[in-house]
């Protein structure tokens, strides 16, 4: 029976997750563009269980319509919150899903709340929905809940955490607002995990304080991987006010982007990026991927990473024996060594005295 | 235009031939929103690949027992190869009309 894996896509700027597990698959959110189907083809994967929309923006909804209309592949089930926002988006998805359900009989779950948790599960792996709860999913994105307060699209937003062997190992935010975020808080439910797939790609959450929201989140969840799911030069993420506070709440979380960052390298290297897996990542045509399409594996030790995580000791005088994680395409490009040391965005280089002095290949043990 | 550029068209060409199409040029079934009609030019939007950007091409590629259909806020579906980078490098092919929502898919 083989042993479950978690991929994290490189879809540039957006979501998609893909969960292999031993009796099936399921596809957490769907950016743009192909890359998805990519991933799916080059791993043989033509049926997928469920497919869970987090919310319906189009960065993380768009390629569920391509999911839907690829004749190679079956979604057997797609678990989705309405939106009354009604936009072309959402009408274009329930069309997919009409022509979908002609083709393969796929089946539309709508209610993806806390009451959904296990109904999901296709093996080994537990998938727990968090949030929303259903008096609050009942109300609907531009209804009220039960405080009165008006639900917005990212209050309503799913929250799903993967459990293995009672171990949460991912935490799949989408993009929850600080008002969800407050929510989950206050049910009290568990949202420890050591990855977190950060929310709004590291860019605004609508949050009044987002330094504020950043800790709460990080506290709650305590991760020790946090992903950047970012398109290099879309939006101006992640933003280094976020990692800041990210590297603040978790100081020693690795940090990754999916795609090198313009806060930490203004062009791109001319070397290839020769330490990312074989996957598909939206970055490799443009060599423009940092960790790239990132894979959790589990395995006897633990859950194994590609790319691996390089953790180095720095020499830097200004902060001695201090411990960094960085992916290993190039330290002097990473952000989180960059942020870690202060230094300025423009700063054209990395300073030889910050150059990390040794390195070592870690995995996550559960 | 220089050797080599033709000379990298070419081996583009054949390795296409051969089975690797990059991803850019890959076509998958897409919906396409028809959002404007002047004269033979349509203008429409591919939602799976920028569903903010407009794009245009001829009528001509509708087939013609669909070209009733063309009318603006239409959907068609395409084989579109929806990880282009740019709005000219798409290409479509195999217009298919798409159906309304089903109105009791509990989503409206």
């Amino acid at each position: 029976m083989a042993s479950p894996s978690l991929a994290i896509l490189d879809v540039g700027h957006g979501n998609s997750a893909v969960l292999r597990d031993s009796d099936g698959v399921l596809v957490v959110d769907a950016c743009l563009g192909g890359l998805l189907l990519d991933f799916l083809d080059q791993n043989g994967i033509v049926e997928v269980h469920a497919v869970v929309m987090s919310h319906a923006d189009h960065d993380h909804m768009a390629g569920v319509l391509s999911l839907l209309l690829d004749s190679k592949i079956h979604v057997k089930n797609i678990y989705v919150n309405p939106d009354t926002r009604k936009t072309k988006l959402w009408h274009e998805l329930r069309i997919a899903l009409r022509i979908a359900r002609r083709r393969t009989n796929t089946v539309i779950h709508t209610q993806l709340d806390t009451t959904v948790s296990g109904a999901l599960n296709c093996g080994m792996v537990d998938v727990q929905i968090l949030s929303p709860e259903p008096e609050d999913a009942l109300g609907g994105v531009g209804g009220a809940d039960l405080d009165g307060g008006t639900i917005h699209p990212h209050t309503l937003n799913a929250v799903i955490r993967l459990l293995k062997d009672g171990i949460a190992f991912a935490l799949l935010p989408g993009d929850i607002d600080a008002r969800g975020l407050e929510k989950l808080l206050q049910s009290g439910r568990e949202a420890k995990s050591k990855i977190l797939v950060f929310p709004h790609h590291g860019g605004h959450s609508g949050a009044h304080n987002a330094q504020e929201y950043v800790s709460r989140l990080c506290a709650v969840v305590q991760p020790e991987v946090v992903v950047f799911s970012i398109g290099r030069g879309k939006h101006d993420t992640p933003r280094p006010e976020i990692v800041e506070a990210v590297r603040s709440v978790a100081p020693d979380a690795h940090i990754a982007c999916t795609q090198l960052s313009t806060h930490c390298a203004k062009t791109l290297p001319d070397k290839d990026a020769s330490h990312l897996n074989d996957n598909p990542a939206q970055g490799k045509s443009t060599n423009s991927c940092c960790a790239g399409t990132i894979l959790f594996a589990f395995d006897k030790a633990g859950i194994s990473l590609s790319p691996a995580i390089v953790t180095c000791t720095s020499v830097s005088s200004r902060r001695p024996h201090r411990q960094l994680s960085v992916w290993a395409r190039d330290p002097s490009l990473s952000c989180e060594a960059r942020w870690s040391f202060g230094m300025a965005k423009e700063s054209p280089g990395f300073a030889m005295a910050d150059t990390p002095s040794t390195y070592v290949e870690s995995s996550l043990v559960v | 235009m220089d050797p080599k550029t033709i000379r990298a068209g070419l081996q583009n060409c054949v390795r296409e031939i051969r089975g690797f199409v990059p991803s850019e040029r890959k076509p998958h079934r897409a919906l396409v929103r028809i959002d404007e009609l002047d004269g033979n030019r349509v203008t429409a939007f591919v939602p799976q690949w920028n569903p903010l950007q407009a794009v245009y091409f001829l009528d001509s590629l509708i087939p013609e027992h669909l070209r009733n259909d063309l009318v603006a806020g239409r959907h068609f579906t395409a084989m579109v190869n929806i990880g282009a980078k740019d709005a000219d490098e798409l290409f479509f092919e195999d217009f298919v009309l798409a159906p309304e929502p089903d109105p009791n898919d509990g989503l409206s």
